[in-house]
């Protein structure tokens, strides 16, 4: 290579770490990126937005080398890169936290952090890698195993494993949708450090208000293509939302009247559950009452995947009662794909899974397909479950049309009880909007809804009543106008006075 | 005394090769991939190394081209399941059949020769006079002398290496592996095939070190005691080495007592090993599954690079 093509410093400046130009990628008849055009320069943090479906997690996918894109060019420092090659996309400097953070849970700190390069997670390693953790202001044991590690500890790990590596390119993807306001305070001030160290950083969210707070840059992605691209300066929520959907039906706040409460729907009476370690729940006290939302706020571990299970009858406490009144119970888990749906199965058989027993559905001997399929057209119509066909896998769906086909399923049956745990987790504006107002319409009809969310805002807008969660136990409940956002934050962390 | 001695001695000849098959199932298993064609990769490995042996009368040129035939073998199931991600059940289960059949047909007319050379036992020089357990511990043919060594070897490539790192990521999860640059594919590839050459050299060692002979199905399940060792032995060499050890000493014992002529059915008598083998290891497995250590979780899945 001559001088005048020689990548230097000076000329990243002007061109950028890292330049894609026309991705293309389709997943059989879907285009998921439209020749995608990204830059990304030293240093920048930019954020990647786009609603549900729109092609976020298809083009980082490209970048880091996991999907082999049908068409486009990547160049790194002005090099072109191997597309199609994990390994190719690291040694440019390439590296992704992705949304389920691919970790080995089985492996401790230090080896999941060396996996792939040099190292085999020695002593000498395990020195290493605490000196790096600390030195990123992480607080992790490097002999500690994956699977011991709470959420936010597992994001430092993966973090710290892109480090580690001196990787330059760092991505992003939904790192907030698991975190708790401060924690992803946290993890800002961490961003920020490294950017100023002279990384670049792509960040892939659906909070508006983050990308004002830690971003410069943004990039809009509308059905595969690049419909923004420009400084976050002078760009407001509203201005992003309406790019990103294309219309300013943004779907903003949901009308919250305060509802009137009836009988009792679900009452747990001193329920204990075992977790891991420590109790999931200890003594726990709650009451459901037809017509409200009571909304439970809490950082995520605090046993709210154990209270939802108990809530909705699925895990029987080792001690204490559950007694219910309700005919009819809908539970939206938390784990959408696993718990919620079953991702090999189409569209049709999961809209269908509650109820294919009934009269209108089969016969003893036979299935009424075609009833099914009915069944399935209509409920794609009324919740706008982006498929096409009826007859698509689930699994193929991205974050925001798994969460309709679970809504649908659950709420069309006119349930008594709704358990929704962390339902608007991941969705865009629009998708989590439409679950809100679905959550407060079935109470206005009489349901008793437990909303159990990490997202504050959310459980302050919608609650009749709040408790906080701490430890597995109710550490304080409040009734609608006695909210008190400061003092709900401190619960949450265990601090204040019970 | 001299009964259980030489039980414990047959014992020993007769675990041996049953740890090698099982350490090499371990390997791929490590890897992510189950290979439950160790019955047919144990057969072909016994005719050919027998029919190598009697035309080189050279017992390494024939355990060679056991381990090759037992790799090879184990090669099409690597392809099958690996590249293609065919189900690794049907496919271990269609390479017992195929590694079964095709030995009968290779050593059609080999049954009742002997194999014209062997590998020879060692006394170890002063180790082997002691007392009572010399005899029985240290004169022994090299292939006993090395399991140990064999199993504490595949333990520290495991544990203390970076191959073994990423040997077990490809079995635990291999997406996280692949992200992380590590060569899933070539592991998976390297492993399943290490693991045939196993299998390979364990059924030769039945044809030219045990019984000296080929006979049709001569494992006689014994591939499968191999599969099931693996998974009591929670996928560790160690304990994997102990428990077929174990089997080997109870099937010694079986002998030892049909010669000695004791007056129950031989039938009962050949169902001891395996009874008391799985009695051992089911109370061995509640202990240690505490110790998280166990399935790669991986285990059986092929891996898809743009799967969601
Ligand atoms: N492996 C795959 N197989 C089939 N379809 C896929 C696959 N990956 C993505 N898709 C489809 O491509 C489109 C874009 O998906 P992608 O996951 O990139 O969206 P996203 O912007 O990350 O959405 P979200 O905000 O929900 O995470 C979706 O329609 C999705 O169903
Ligand atoms: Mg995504």
């Amino acid at each position: 290579m001559g001088a005048a093509s020689d990548p230097g410093a000076a000329s990243d400046a002007a061109r950028g770490v890292l330049e894609a130009r026309g991705i293309t990628k389709s997943f059989g008849d879907r285009l998921a990126n439209d020749h995608v055009d990204l830059t990304v320069h030293r240093g920048e943090i930019r954020a990647l937005l786009g609603e549900n479906g729109a092609g976020k997690t298809t083009l980082i996918s490209v970048l880091c080398g996991q999907y082999q894109p049908d068409g486009g060019l990547v160049t790194v420092h002005g090099r072109t890169l191997t597309l199609g090659s994990p390994r190719a996309a690291l040694q440019a400097g390439i590296g992704v936290v992705h949304q389920d953070f691919r970790l080995v849970p089985r492996f401790t700190v230090t080896e999941n952090v060396v996996l792939g390069t040099k190292a085999w997670g020695g002593p000498k390693d395990e020195d290493t890698v605490a000196a790096q953790a600390s030195a990123a202001g992480f607080r992790l044991d490097p002999r500690a195993p994956a699977w011991a590690l709470s959420v936010g500890e597992l994001q430092q790990l993966a973090i710290l494993k892109l480090l580690f590596r001196g990787l330059e390119i760092l991505i992003l993807d939904e790192p907030t949708a698991v975190l708790s306001p401060p924690q992803a305070a946290e993890l800002f001030k961490s961003m920020r450090t490294l950017a100023a160290a002279g990384k670049s950083i792509i960040f892939i969210t659906h909070r508006l208000r983050e990308v004002g707070a830690v971003a410069s840059e943004v990039t809009i992605l509308r059905q595969g293509k690049v419909v923004a691209d420009r400084a976050v300066a002078g760009l407001d929520a509203q201005q992003m939302s309406v790019l990103m959907i294309g219309s300013s039906d943004a779907g903003g706040r949901v009308e919250t009247r305060p509802g009137a409460a009836g009988d009792v729907v679900l009452r747990l009476e001193a329920v204990t559950v075992e977790g891991r370690s420590v109790r999931a729940l200890d003594d726990m006290h709650l009451e459901v009452r037809r017509g409200e939302i009571v909304g439970v706020a809490g950082i995520s571990g605090n046993g709210q995947t154990a209270l939802a299970e108990v809530a909705a009858g699925i895990i029987r406490p080792v001690s204490g009662r559950r007694e219910s009144a309700a005919a009819a119970v809908a539970y939206i888990p938390e784990d959408r794909l696993n718990r919620g749906l079953v991702g090999a199965m189409s569209v049709t058989d999961n809209l269908a899974l509650r109820r294919y027993t009934s009269r209108a559905m089969s016969h003893p001997l036979w299935i009424w397909t075609d009833r099914m399929t009915a069944l399935a057209r209509r409920l794609i119509d009324a919740f706008n479950i982006p498929v096409r066909k009826p007859s698509t896998r689930v699994a193929d769906l991205s974050g925001g049309g798994l969460q309709r086909v679970l809504l649908a399923r659950e709420l069309s049956e006119q349930p008594d009880l709704i358990i929704a745990a962390q339902p608007t987790r991941g969705l865009d504006v629009a998708s989590a909007a439409m679950v809100r107002e679905q959550l407060v319409r079935h109470r206005d009809r009489g349901a008793g809804v437990m909303l159990i969310s990490e997202d504050l805002d959310e459980v302050l807008e919608l609650s009749d009543r709040v408790l906080v969660l701490f430890k597995g136990a109710v550490v304080g409940e409040y009734s609608r106008g006695k909210l008190n956002r400061a003092e709900i934050g401190l619960r949450m962390g265990g601090e204040g006075a019970a | 005394m001299s009964f259980w001695l030489n039980s414990l001695s047959v014992g020993i000849v007769l675990g041996t090769p049953l740890a090698y098959a099982a350490l090499g199932e371990l390997i791929a298993e490590r890897a992510g991939v189950m290979n439950l064609g160790v019955e047919g990769m144990m057969l072909m490995g016994a005719v050919v190394g027998f029919i190598v042996t009697l035309g080189t009368h050279n017992a390494v040129a024939g355990f060679a081209a056991a381990i090759a035939a037992g790799a090879a073998l184990a090669s099409v199931h690597a392809v099958m399941t690996v590249g293609l991600r065919v189900n690794q059940i049907v496919m271990g289960l269609t390479l017992t059949i195929l590694g079964a059949g095709l030995s009968a047909y290779i050593g059609t007319g080999y049954a009742g020769r002997r194999p014209g050379a062997g590998v020879s036992a060692i006394a170890i020089p002063v180790l082997s006079q002691i007392p009572l357990l010399g005899s029985v511990l240290f004169n022994h043919d090299v292939f006993v002398y090395a399991v140990p060594f064999v199993a504490l070897g595949i333990w520290l490539l495991l544990y203390r290496s970076r191959f073994g790192l990423w040997l077990r990521a490809a079995g635990e999860q291999p997406g996280a592996a692949d992200a992380s640059g590590v060569p899933v594919f070539l592991i998976r590839y390297l492993a399943v095939i290490a693991g045939g050459g196993f299998a390979g050299l364990a059924g030769a060692y039945f044809s030219v070190v045990y019984t000296q002979t080929w006979a049709e199905g001569m494992t006689s399940g014994r591939g499968w005691i191999a599969i099931a060792l693996v998974i009591f032995g929670t996928w560790d060499p160690i304990v994997v080495l102990l428990g077929a050890l174990l089997f080997g000493f109870v099937d010694g014992l079986n002998f030892q007592l049909q010669s000695v002529g004791v007056p129950v059915s031989t039938h009962l008598l050949a169902m001891m090993p395996y009874v008391f083998t799985l009695i051992v290891l089911v109370f061995a497995w509640t202990r240690l599954r505490h110790r998280r250590v166990g399935m790669p979780e991986a285990l059986g899945v092929p891996y898809e690079r743009e799967a969601r």
